[in-house]
């Protein structure tokens, strides 16, 4: 399942409806068993994982049987559940969703040998050099303009056992889905106020439609929980008599007045917490402060004022840190980045096609199956506030904004196309809100049939989770052969070493970031190659170069840069061969070389393809 | 539990997690941080909007934000000043949530109508 990866000579290293009575209690027992056993055969699955049958297709691909006979498990025990809920409402309202949660979001998890995506690695070596500093140099990369999100997790993380922190990293996901579906829950609780159980179906869609991947450690996933913070403490005041704002806004009173209009909290409390929210994100990530702006654009719209005290306040503030804290990093690509704005189909391009423009047809399916999944989404969402807006289904309207709300943040895909992820950032803040209207068109069936459409719908939806949420697992996650590669290249590391990987995925930068910088250059079989290697290493006054070549490098080449398979291993092989180049370690796909420098460069060589991660 | 009680808390917590820190008992000081800078240090004022909130998982998960956002803040204002050691990290967030917590409860005990105002909305 493993592989390992060993020095040459001595060097080795090392996851309702009222049913007759006599039966509602021994449902709630049976389903609660029947979920318990779901999980766990979710979890023995996702454990016993076979990392080399993770193909193109990811996760799906590898998986055994065992995952889908716990999927079919949850599938009944939330029926089951579901069936008993007038008995246990609070209970089964919570249990249905956290199960699918740990079906879902915390099983696949568990399947990786370390904590999958080579982000996290980055951003805990930012956390690092916070550590050895005392301070964030955004020279060293971007992300040091918004170091607050680093910052905090200094003293938590920074001298952890490797173990416990990777066992922190993999949990993390779960800890934000759990935050963000209880905060989904209640703001669905209070847009239908009148209908049981809208909070966990609100919350059993979110889990099952969130594929963006954006909760793993990062600031974004900070963000998308503070975004909905500021806006269940808005949301958190009594609903008065419909007619204040409505009268004076009739169009957009179609989307939300069921019930009456809600007042905003008032509270001196509320707004210090609105503030603390909303300044905890500028200070950590660039894009959410946008999308917490739009949103309370979008609340002030609709009535609520202190969504315009604040929108001023966090709006000036976001401006104003961009325009001073940010500036080292963007001034010398002003023009770059504002060629972008205001050009939304282009940003749209470079989001969907531009990124599986030379894909193999597996990550292409991924591609298409992500495609599709966001648009369902995105259409489901015009179709019902559209639906609402008409009279005829006036009942459908909830007491918040949630069309509008899900709709704004497409906004920010006419700023930039940021770096192509700007369509998955739209999606992560249009989902709460539109899995909330899902949710309520799933409560619009008779109560005899809900207990059992809902979990039907998450077993129909799971496959199409799966692949999207998991389907670049084969560069994505981190093998043993990845993670020991790096921990041999930072032992062997010197003062003056120059660090090369052929791309970002590995789980790298952990350490050192700010001593020494860590590149990325093509990699090729050509002496040419090796001599530009050689002559960056001059122009930078480096006077050692070690190059590392990993499993998951190698698969994202082969399914997003058409690369045949294994091309770094092939490369890696011919480097050996070659004069002033050393093995320092090999085995499993991985590879750690070291390249002499010589004291003149090659006329001919051209340093310039190879790039820093700095400003990534 | 009361405000007043979370507060004493997230001050003995920041205490003892800054003195592990000095001493080097950095493996209890990490956890003790974990525990204060992402759910204690917001813990009080989250508690204060429970009227409003009215939902303990609510609550939870704002003191959670709450904590992380408060912790975040100060974490930025150390790294401004080239001060962002560990020790002044979790002392910086602990003061921040000690002082809100401190204002606010005041506040609210005097007026004693959060909700009084909140209905008169």
């Amino acid at each position: 399942m493993t592989s390992t990866i060993e020095r040459p000579a001595e060097a080795t290293t090392e996851a309702v409806s009222r049913s007759p009575q006599i039966t509602q209690s021994p449902m709630l027992g049976i389903g609660v068993a029947l979920g318990a056993l779901g999980l766990l055969l979710a979890i023995v699955a996702a454990r016993t994982t076979d990392f080399a049958d993770v193909d193109g297709y990811g996760l799906i691909s590898a998986f055994p049987q065992t995952y889908w006979f716990g999927v079919a498990a949850a599938t009944v025990a939330s029926a089951l559940l579901l069936w008993s809920a007038p008995r246990s409402p609070r209970f089964v309202g919570a249990a249905v969703p956290a199960l699918w949660i740990g079906v879902l979001h915390t099983a696949p998890q568990l399947a990786h040998a370390w904590a999958r995506f080579s982000i996290v690695y980055i951003h805990l070596g930012f956390i690092d050099v916070i550590d050895d500093t005392a301070t964030g140099d955004i020279l060293i990369d971007a992300r040091f303009a918004w170091p607050g999100f680093f910052g905090l997790f200094v003293p938590v993380l920074a001298d952890l056992d490797p173990q416990v922190l990777d066992w922190l990293m993999r949990l993390w996901p779960t800890g934000i889905t759990i935050a963000t579906a209880v905060l989904v829950g209640a703001l669905a609780r209070r847009s239908y106020p009148n209908r049981p159980l809208i909070g966990s179906v609100s919350a059993l869609v979110f889990i099952v439609l969130s594929w963006t991947g954006q909760d793993y450690f990062s600031p974004q996933s900070l963000g998308f929980l503070l975004y909905l913070a500021i806006v269940i403490v808005i949301e958190s005041g009594p609903l008065r008599p419909q007619g204040s704002w409505s009268s004076v806004a009739p169009i957009l009173s179609r989307f939300a007045t069921a019930g009456g209009d809600r007042a905003e909290a008032r509270q001196p409390a509320s707004f210090v917490a609105l503030l603390i929210l909303g300044f905890g994100a500028i200070a950590s990530h660039p894009l959410a402060p946008f999308f917490i702006c739009a949103g309370l654009a979008m609340l002030g719209f609709y009535g609520r004022t202190v969504a315009w005290r604040l929108l001023v306040i966090l709006g000036f503030s976001y401006l104003l840190w961009v325009y001073v804290a940010a500036q080292p990093w963007w001034g010398p690509r002003l023009e770059e980045l504002t060629g972008q704005f205001g050009s939304f189909f282009s940003n749209f391009e470079s989001s969907t096609e531009e990124r599986t423009a030379l894909s193999s047809p597996e990550h292409l399916v991924v591609a298409q199956v992500r495609t599709w999944v966001g648009l369902a989404t995105f259409l489901s969402t015009l179709f019902l506030g559209s639906l609402m807006a008409a009279d005829r289904f006036r009942a459908l309207r909830p007491t918040l904004p949630l069309a509008p709300l899900a709709g704004i943040p497409v906004l920010a895909a006419a700023l930039q196309s940021y770096g192509g992820e700007i369509i998955i950032r739209v999606l992560l803040f249009t989902l709460p809100m539109a899995s909330i209207l899902v949710a309520r068109m799933l409560l619009a069936v008779p109560r005899s049939v809900m207990p059992l459409m809902v979990p039907v719908f998450m077993a129909a939806l799971t496959p199409a989770f799966i692949v999207a949420r998991f389907g670049n697992e084969s560069f994505e996650m981190t093998t043993e052969a990845d993670y020991q590669a790096v921990q041999v290249l930072y032992e062997e590391m010197q003062p003056g070493t120059m660090l090369i990987a052929d791309n970002s995925f590995l789980p790298w930068g952990t350490q050192n970031r700010h001593t020494h910088d860590h590149l990325y250059s093509r990699a090729e079989i050509s002496e040419a190659w090796l001599a530009d290697l050689q002559a960056k290493a001059i122009e930078r006054g480096n006077d050692d170069i070690l190059v590392v070549f990993t499993p998951s490098q190698s698969a994202f080449l082969e399914h997003v840069e058409s690369a045949p398979p294994d091309s770094l291993d092939r490369v890696g092989e011919w480097m050996a061969t070659q004069p002033g180049v050393r093995v320092v370690a090999q085995g499993g796909g991985a590879w750690v070389l070291g390249v002499d420098v010589p004291d003149e460069v090659d006329p001919d060589a051209d340093a310039s393809g190879i790039v820093s991660a700095v400003g990534s | 539990m009361t405000i007043r009680s979370l507060t004493l808390l997230s001050l003995g917590v920041g205490i003892a997690s800054v003195l592990a820190l000095l001493v080097g008992l950095r493996s209890i000081g990490g956890v003790l941080a974990l525990v204060q800078l992402c759910g204690l240090v917001g813990a009080p004022l989250a508690l204060i909007l429970n009227r409003q909130l009215r939902s303990r998982s609510v609550v939870a998960v704002l003191s959670v934000a709450l904590s992380i956002g408060m912790s975040a803040l100060a974490a930025q204002s150390l790294i401004w000043f080239d001060l962002a050691t560990r020790p002044a990290l979790v002392a910086t967030a602990t003061a921040y949530g000690l002082v809100l917590a401190l204002l606010l409860a005041e506040r609210d005990a005097a007026e004693g109508t959060g909700r009084a105002r909140e209905l008169d909305a």
